[in-house]
């Protein structure tokens, strides 16, 4: 059975219960993966070894626009201990295709490829050319000196917007112009002119890194029957696909382990090691471990997009939105990865959570040869809110109306259309949100001396969860009961730290009455768990969460059914829950009381499976070309707001983030502990995107490849993020859950920006607010 | 790659002359980083960590001498041992200093000789050893010498040690009145400085000290801004009168001080930006000492 477009199909009885009559969900509670985390013990996907094992590394270009002129490993292959070195020749199909991975099988906007290792030509600093396996890691890395590779330098382009200026010199031969999108709606040039003010500004958001804990890495090996493993670090298990393309294999005979992944944020959703580990393995038939290094990380796997928006915006003297006039152009990077779906995001974000009727909106992307861009939490729909939270203060204060009070007064509501066409179906907590950190915020804090300023900003967001309607994205999970009552689970979700399985764990305990000690969560494999495509775009706890609902709905079902016809009652009477007292489970109602055990036992008996498959399908819709007019892109959005407590000293230009709250709507906490830990996480990396992290690239050489040029917030550097969690109950995941992975990363920039615009008098446009930006700010603030 | 490790000073040196090409090892946190981005492949370390002639320090008359083997951790103690007085309490600048280093590990590994080894213009210690008039003890199989601070900082990266040279200690003036040191990075922790800037009073000897780090290609001193300093402290008699500060000669120390500077564009911060923090930094810093001067003078009054 099958559940599509929101309800699951089975009952949706306990879906919208009340938070007081749930007894796991809804729970703050430790996640069964923490104790191992803490003790480090946890056994990440560069942590398995066989005996004589292989490892291999890349060797990457070291300028960025070139054509290869000589490539010579013999000198490398020479090394002794060193097995093979691999160039674009040696790859059955030297090709990654970048189509939307995962669960889906719609390709839509997408059509990007790229050599897995480059023959020719190479376009950023760090692409790919050879790959070497030895024995060792000293052998490999004496090898990786010595293959000599000769490039004839070319022309490159470093900026998005050069890119697109004639002349240009072109990254690919189909010119630079990667992707452009349009909305059109209403009628901006009228709402324009008759607009009592309009307000322009141009912003900027850099490159930054995904950073997380967990570098790239994997063990790769064959199966004794011939099936290729890849134990890897990936939001994505489903790429065993392109795998098996590069290899020219059946796609069943790959296969993709998805441990706990140490944080993906994006940086984990195109393939990073996986090819690469494939191909080793299938040359040697040996097993191979391949991790890169942090300096790898941060040289060459993709990054957030730069982005530089012009907004032009009209309003009604009462501040009300008239019309919105846009321009986004994005930095892409040497290759297409994922960029035309982010500036679709981009796009349709692009007027944040506010009503608005008449819009005019062009977002393109181009290639560069800076170092490539892809997914990144927010996935071009956080960049945007830099500009459109700017826009809304600067109305505010043209107009002399509170921040909070414009927000209100233009928040989207249920029934309410976004510029792309979509109709939000379901509750809008906006303004509570707004409410909610002015209450708990209070006064503006004090400066603490001389030569300091202090300022307050606000900062809302509007971020879909859940993948793009037209990409027909799909989820599937297993339940099923052990003879001793206890659970399993099997779904192919990664769980890459956001607490996924654990989640899964507690909403099977929550439909099912079972202890979340008797449960246990397989997940993460392409072969033996159902699929359940990426844990990317907020979209586990809607689809994999449906689907184990589903499945838990019908595993309870099938057990309620078997017991009602053992015992002569109608199923509706029965329910399955833990005895208040004992804690047995039981089958209970009109005088029926049976162990869950014994139940099992009759399930048996009877020919009534006690296992289920769900699998849940996401919202459809049709899918658009160019022009963004749809009636559904996304299946729901999350939307929050967030208040910044900034002090400025003017004499160094350095801010400190004083004090910080997030408040989100998502819609039910299914673990209120894992809520906060996304908020609080989403927070402080945004905050090191709103002053301190840049991927700065002089003539597309990487200059902050190690983390001591490119810095992240330390402890010291951010303050307790205070979450505040509101419940509509309306979202469209189990028990009327919203995804909350990504949303949070939206707001801080725009919220720090604004603070630091309260404290000068004017507001930063360019990102990382370095301190010299700041002092740039302090003086024009000064003279005005 | 050969591993020398000696146990004592005596085979250390011995180790250093016979392996010019042996790169001394202390905490490590500057040669373990080169070793692992492949900037450095020595054919041999010298391990300096069982000498135990490098280690300890101990005040004696007008001079406190720390072993180049002294922790920024044990820099930072505030709590005496070994019936010694806390090297925190004795040097309240280096502690200072010592307090902005890195991370806890990296404090508890990082030495003041290694620091002194790297001579990097970024080193922390580096002001206030300029700012309190140190000078460098070096031994080598052909005796031992002490190397004024101010002669040590040779170029870029690069100090007066001879190839056979080994830092064994630095030598403090004693403080006779207050210290100050302050940098600012691009974060609060785990960050090369954008600026640094040190300052030593010294009311018996009338004397002030100055150190600058991260804005010239050597750590330096502001010569003229001591002058200008010493001179407006001696002209007014703020020495005896502990008197207030006048502004001007705050912010004309601030820009004498960053005169002295001549910083680079980089990653982290332009020329022009650390020219500014360094003035602010400077006035700051003398603000607070005089503060400091002041504070000792009423409660010495009061006493
Ligand atoms: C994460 C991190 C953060 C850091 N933060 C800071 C910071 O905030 N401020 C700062 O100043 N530094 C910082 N450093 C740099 C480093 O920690 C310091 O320079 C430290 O003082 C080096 O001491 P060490 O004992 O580790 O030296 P080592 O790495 O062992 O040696 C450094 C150099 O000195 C030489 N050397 C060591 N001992 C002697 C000796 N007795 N005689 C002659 N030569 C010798 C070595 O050959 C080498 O060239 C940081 C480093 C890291 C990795």
């Amino acid at each position: 059975m099958t559940a599509q477009g929101g309800l699951p199909a089975a009952s949706a009885g306990i879906r919208m219960s009340k938070a007081d009559e749930l007894r796991v969900v809804h729970q703050p509670l430790a996640r069964h993966d923490q104790a191992e985390k803490i003790a480090g013990t946890t056994r990440y996907a560069g942590d398995l070894a066989f005996a004589s094992m292989l490892h291999a590394r890349l060797v990457r270009s070291q300028v960025p626009s070139a054509r290869i002129v000589r490539r010579d490993a013999s000198a490398a292959q020479a090394v002794p201990g060193v097995v093979c070195v691999l160039f674009g020749e040696d790859v059955p199909h030297n090709l990654i295709w970048v189509d939307v991975p995962g669960q889906t099988v719609e390709v839509a906007a997408l059509k990007a490829s790229m050599e897995v290792l480059a023959t020719s030509r190479v376009r950023f600093h760090g692409e790919p050319v050879a790959l070497v396996v030895a024995e060792s890691e000293e052998a490999l890395a004496q090898a990786c000196d010595l293959v000599e590779i000769d490039y004839e330098e070319l022309p490159g382009v470093y900026d998005a917007v050069q890119a697109l200026a004639d002349g240009a010199p072109a990254v690919h031969e189909e010119g630079n112009l990667l992707g452009e999108w349009r909305i059109d709606r209403g009628d901006p040039d009228a709402a324009f002119a008759a607009a009592s003010v309009v307000v322009a500004g141009s912003y900027q958001t850099q490159a930054v890194d995904h950073a997380y804990l967990e570098p790239e890495a994997g063990v790769g090996w064959l199966d004794d029957d011939g099936v290729l493993n890849l134990r890897v670090a990936t939001q994505v298990v489903e790429h065993y696909r392109d795998v098996a393309r590069i290899l020219g294999v059946p796609e069943s005979r790959v296969r993709v382990i998805a441990p706990y992944v140490g944080g993906g944020f994006g940086g984990k959703e195109d393939m990073t090691v996986e090819p690469y580990l494939a191909l080793a393995v299938w040359r040697t038939r040996r097993a191979v471990r391949m991790e890169w290094t942090r300096q790898e990380s941060l040289l060459a796997r993709p990054k957030r997009h730069g982005m530089r928006l012009e907004y032009r915006t009209a309003a009604a003297a009462d501040g009300t939105v008239l019309a919105q006039d846009i321009d986004i152009v994005a930095d892409s990077g040497a290759y297409a990865y994922l960029s035309a779906l982010v500036l679709l995001y981009s796009s349709v974000h692009a007027c944040g959570p506010y009503r608005v009727d008449n819009v005019r909106l062009r977002a393109r992307c181009a290639y560069t040869n800076n170092p490539p861009t892809s997914a990144f939490r927010g996935f071009g729909g956080m960049q945007v809110v830099f500009g459109y939270e700017a826009q809304m203060d600067a109305l505010a204060a043209r107009l002399g109306i509170h921040p909070a009070e414009i927000r209100k007064r233009n928040a989207i509501a249920r029934g309410d259309r976004l510029p792309v066409g979509q109709v939000i179906e379901t509750e809008v907590l906006l303004t509570r949100t707004i409410d909610a950190v002015l209450e708990r915020g209070g006064d503006k804090p004090g400066p603490s001396g001389p030569r300091k300023v202090t300022g307050r900003g606000l900062a809302s967001n509007i971020q879909s969860y859940g993948r793009l309607v037209w990409l027909n994205d799909s989820a599937a999970a297993w339940t099923g009961f052990q003879l001793d009552g206890s659970l399993t689970v099997r779904c192919g979700v990664p769980d890459i730290g956001g607490g996924q399985a654990s989640s899964l764990a507690q909403i099977a305990a929550e439909v099912l009455g079972v202890d979340m000690d008797q449960i246990a969560v397989h997940f993460g494999d392409s072969s033996l768990t159902p699929l359940a495509g990426t844990t990317t775009a907020t979209r586990q706890l809607l689809m994999s969460g449906n689907a184990v609902y589903e499945a838990s709905l019908l595993l309870r079902d099938a057990v309620i059914g078997a017991v009602a016809t053992e015992t002569g009652h109608d199923a509706d009477g029965l329910t399955m829950a833990p005895d208040p007292v004992t804690g047995q489970v039981l089958v209970t109602g009109d005088g029926v009381s049976v162990p869950l055990t014994d139940a099992l036992v009759i399930c048996r008996r009877r020919n009534v499976p006690i296992e289920a498959l769900g699998t849940y399908f996401g919202p459809k819709g049709t899918s658009v070309v160019r022009d963004l007019a749809a009636d559904r892109v996304f299946p729901d959005f999350t939307f929050g707001t967030h208040l910044c407590d900034v002090e400025v000293d003017l004499d160094t230009g350095q801010v400190e983030v004083l004090r910080y709250i997030a408040a989100h709507d998502v819609g039910r906490a299914i673990n209120p502990r894992s809520v906060a830990g996304q908020i609080s996480g989403a927070v402080v990396q945004g905050i090191g995107m709103a002053l301190l992290e840049e991927v700065a690239v002089d003539n597309g050489v990487n200059l902050t490849a190690g983390f001591f040029q490119y810095l992240i917030p330390t402890a010291t550097d951010v303050p307790d993020v205070e979450t505040v969690v509101l419940e509509s109950g309306e979202g469209m995941g189990p028990f009327g859950a919203r995804g909350i992975g990504e949303p949070p990363i939206g707001p801080p920039p725009a919220a720090v920006a604004s603070a630091i615009g309260d404290a000068l008098g004017v507001r930063p446009t360019i990102l990382p607010i370095t301190p010299e930006r700041v002092l740039a700010c302090a003086r024009q603030g000064s003279a005005q | 790659m050969e591993f020398l490790r000696p146990e004592s000073l005596g085979e250390a040196l011995a180790a250093r002359a016979a392996h010019p090409e042996a790169v001394p090892l202390a905490g490590g946190t500057d040669v373990m980083v080169e070793l692992n981005f492949a900037r450095r492949r020595p054919a041999a370390l010298l391990d300096l960590t069982r000498v135990g002639e490098l280690t300890g320090w101990h005040a004696d008359g007008g001079t406190v001498r720390v072993g180049a083997g002294v922790t920024y951790a044990e820099l930072t103690g505030e709590r005496a041992s070994g019936g010694q007085t806390a090297l925190g309490r004795l040097l309240p600048g280096l502690a200072m200093a010592a307090r902005t280093v890195g991370s806890p590990q990296i404090r508890n590994r990082g030495t003041i000789g290694g620091n002194l080894g790297s001579a990097s213009p970024a080193g922390d210690c580096h002001p206030v050893l300029l700012a309190s008039g140190a000078s460098v003890e070096a031994a080598s199989v052909r005796g031992r010498r002490q190397v004024p601070i101010d002669d040590f900082f040779t170029g870029v990266k690069r100090n007066a040690l001879a190839p056979d040279e080994l830092i064994t200690a630095v030598l403090v003036p004693a403080p006779g009145g207050p210290e100050q040191f302050a940098k600012i990075g691009t974060r609060n922790a785990m960050v090369i400085a954008v600026a640094a800037f040190a300052i030593v009073l010294d009311p018996v000897r009338r004397r002030v000290g100055t150190g600058i780090g991260s804005a010239a290609p050597t750590p330096v001193r502001a010569v003229a801004a001591e002058r200008l300093l010493a001179g407006a402290l001696a002209g007014d008699g703020l020495w005896e009168s502990r008197g207030p500060l006048p502004e001007q000669v705050v912010t004309e120390f601030g820009q004498a001080v960053s005169a002295a500077a001549s910083p680079i564009d980089d990653v982290r911060g332009t020329a022009g930006y650390r020219k500014q923090a360094l003035a602010v930094l400077a006035s700051r810093t003398l603000g607070w000492a005089w503060r400091d001067y002041r504070a000792a003078g009423q409660q010495a009054g009061r006493g």
